[in-house]
């Protein structure tokens, strides 16, 4: 079953750690077993035109951890460099492909990431000489 | 964390560590005074002011302000544009355990107390290796009341992409303003990263 319109639009910054939780259920309703399922997760831009993906996560690269295959629940990890350079409102799909080769996207929305202007500064110092006649 | 390294180039990237970077009149003697106005001949790794040289067998890197648009190394005068890393004065290298972006980062000359204040006696230019630049930025005229880390009045470095490294290769050549011993003179880094 697909929820559409999960849409994340707080507390999203670029260049920071987030996890989003996932919680997949099946056509009924009820809780969907993952166990031995591949999800993966993209985000792309919201232009029909040119859909362009901007990141992409799963199981098997990385990123994404079944944390609960029973209850169907999922963590997607995000660092820094994943959205250091990106800021605005993007598309995303999540797709589950379980035990039985069943293919289904399972979440859609809208992820509003935030631009970060609070950085990190830091200088050194090092001591020089010269001697004028 | 985020930690800067300074190193110079003689056979190999050297650690300035605790170390002076000494400019001097002799391409193989720190103690040699520069003649009031001209540019300098020697580069080297000193104890202190100067102390004893720590170069080893060869010494650092030295970049001499010929104009606006070139300099003297390997004892010939070239184009800025033509300066390779490894003959550049000094290699600052940035790194941090995570991937970092850098940007607004600037080499100054300063008195070595306030980092907006001028290095005394002497006159400076900057350059940075690599990224198309192809003039000299002055940093420091303490006559002229530049230095510092003053817009203007600094070397303004590129903004380096997401890494753990980042390196900047920047050449210095500094000339006395006036006789005497010039300790009222550092140099500094600052960048933000994110």
């Amino acid at each position: 079953m697909t929820v559409e319109d999960q849409n994340i639009v707080a507390d999203f910054y670029s260049g920071n750690h987030k996890t989003i939780q996932v919680t997949v259920r099946d056509g009924s309703g009820n809780l969907k077993d993952l166990t031995g399922a591949i999800m993966t997760f993209a985000l792309f831009k919201d232009d029909p035109r040119n859909p362009t993906v901007i990141l992409r996560k799963s199981t098997v690269a990385g990123g994404i951890v079944i944390t609960s295959p029973a209850t169907g629940e999922a963590v997607i990890t995000f660092v820094p460099k994943d959205t250091r350079n990106i800021y605005g409102t993007y598309r995303y799909q999540i797709n589950v492909l379980d035990d039985n080769d069943v293919e289904e996207t399972v979440t859609t929305g809208f992820i509003k990431i935030f631009r970060g202007f609070a950085v990190r500064y830091n200088e050194d110092a090092i001591p020089a000489f010269m001697s004028g006649q | 964390m985020a930690t800067f390294t300074w190193y110079v180039y003689t056979t190999t990237w050297t650690d300035v560590s605790t170390n002076t970077i000494v400019f001097s009149g002799d391409a193989s003697n720190l103690a040699t005074p520069i003649t009031v106005g001209t540019w300098n001949s020697g580069t080297h790794l000193g104890t202190g002011d100067p102390g004893t040289d720590q170069c080893g067998a060869t010494h650092a890197n030295n970049v001499k302000y010929i104009n606006s648009t070139q300099a003297e190394w390997d004892v010939s005068t070239e184009d800025l544009t033509a300066m390779l890393a490894t003959e550049a004065t000094l290699r600052i290298f940035f790194t941090d355990a995570s991937s970092v972006a850098t940007s607004s980062a600037r080499f100054y000359a300063y008195d070595g107390t306030t980092t907006t204040a001028e290095a005394v006696g002497i006159e400076a230019y900057a350059f940075e290796q690599g990224v198309g630049a192809s003039t000299w930025t002055q940093i420091n005229d303490d006559s002229g009341n530049i230095g510092g880390d003053n817009t203007s009045e600094r070397l303004t470095l590129s903004d380096q992409t997401a890494g753990t490294e980042h390196n900047f290769y920047i050449a210095v050549s500094a000339r006395p303003e006036t006789v005497g011993s010039k300790t009222q003179f550092d140099f500094g880094i600052a960048l933000t990263y994110s």
